[in-house]
């Protein structure tokens, strides 16, 4: 039997909780001094540079063969679900409600003087039915907005520099930041250029010389940054199908009421 | 703290707070709409009104054409030389 000689073994995770306890300590202190519209971001970074030399202590101490970990963490997070397909669907009936909406009221601008033929029975019961229909279209314009504001978050790995979004898989943290305007003078074309060419020279060095260990790094920080991202994507989806779910209910419900009231009389 | 328990599930509260918007929504607007409705009934007695004033002018007509009549075959015009100047 081949006894192998190992390395005192640290208490488990001992270390772990200690960074995670200054790093509340620093959070605690670091809140008070967030107002409204102040930049917020700088005052985490005391927090990111310890989170990041417990990572980097993490990253040194690991005694195994780098690649076969790295494929290990490639294949998990090749299988983790990035989408939901509950969002899409929700958007597209809202997008056909509204649509159906618009024409409605189209028609019911047409026909508006029309109404006045029919009988005050049918005249009740088209004024409920554009209630409901009213309302899923409020329905539909608040799910859409939530929608949005959804696709407009910002992510919480996007403000960390080190251990955020992890170079070789997001611009953030390899590209110079370009500018979002289509039309750009002479000078701005000719800047952006020059940080092109200067951000390849540093990416080809980069990837030349990445060194087994700092690829575990990348691979373990994107692998993580992907599951945060998938807790996001699915709870924001969760949400929208609750928002859609309530407001149709409710929608649905209040036309039975009134229908009920009608034909009881109260209407 | 993670994940545990009853993640993301319906609340009846969800439910209760959606129906009690809807439903004050639907009041308002079912009120609203009360300006189109039902106005047939009012027309309808305001075009009697008219029909009713509208016969009884016609018959005055057709009596003052009558008396017209008859005072024109009482008396016919005086030719225009047997007239005092």
């Amino acid at each position: 039997m081949v006894e192998t000689q190992q390395k005192p073994a640290r208490p488990a995770g001992d270390d772990l909780q200690a960074t995670i306890r200054k790093i509340e300590g620093l959070a605690r202190e670091q809140s008070r001094q967030i107002k409204w519209f102040s930049d917020w971001t700088v005052k985490f970074e005391p927090i990111e540079a310890e989170a990041d030399k417990f990572f980097k202590q993490l990253i040194e101490e690991f005694s195994g063969e780098p690649d076969d970990l790295i494929n290990v963490i490639k294949g998990r997070r090749e299988r983790l679900s990035l989408s939901s397909g509950i969002t899409n669907q929700i958007v597209s009936i809202c997008q056909q409600i509204l649509a159906f909406g618009a024409a409605g009221i189209a028609l019911t601008v047409g026909f508006i003087d029309k109404i006045r033929q029919l009988s005050v029975a049918v005249q009740k019961s088209l004024a409920i039915i554009g209630v409901f229909y009213s309302e899923l279209v409020l329905l539909s314009l608040v799910v859409l907005l939530w929608y949005m504001l959804q696709a407009r978050f910002r992510y919480p790995s996007l403000y960390f520099e080190n251990i955020g979004n992890a170079w070789p898989f997001f611009y953030y943290a390899t590209i110079t930041p370009v500018t979002r305007a289509p039309i750009q003078t002479a000078d701005q074309r000719f800047a952006a250029s020059v940080a092109y060419a200067k951000d390849f020279l540093n990416f080809t060095e980069k990837v030349l010389k990445e060194e087994p260990k700092e690829r575990l790094r990348a691979e373990l920080q994107q692998y993580f940054l992907l599951m945060s991202y998938q807790a996001y994507v699915h709870q924001f989806s969760l949400r929208l199908a609750s928002i859609f779910i309530y407001g149709f209910t409710g929608a649905v419900c209040t036309a039975v009421i009134m229908f009920a009231a009608f034909y009881g009389g109260l209407l | 703290m993670r994940y545990r328990g009853q993640i993301g599930e319906l609340k009846p509260w969800g439910f209760a707070i959606s129906i009690a918007l809807c439903l004050a929504f639907a009041l308002f607007a079912y009120s609203r709409f009360s300006f189109v409705m039902e106005p047939r009934i009012e027309v309808k007695a305001g075009e009697n009104d008219v029909l009713k004033r509208v016969s009884e002018l016609e018959a005055q007509v057709s009596d003052l054409k009558t008396q017209l009549a008859v005072l024109k075959k009482e008396k016919q015009p005086v030719p225009e030389s047997k007239r005092k100047k």
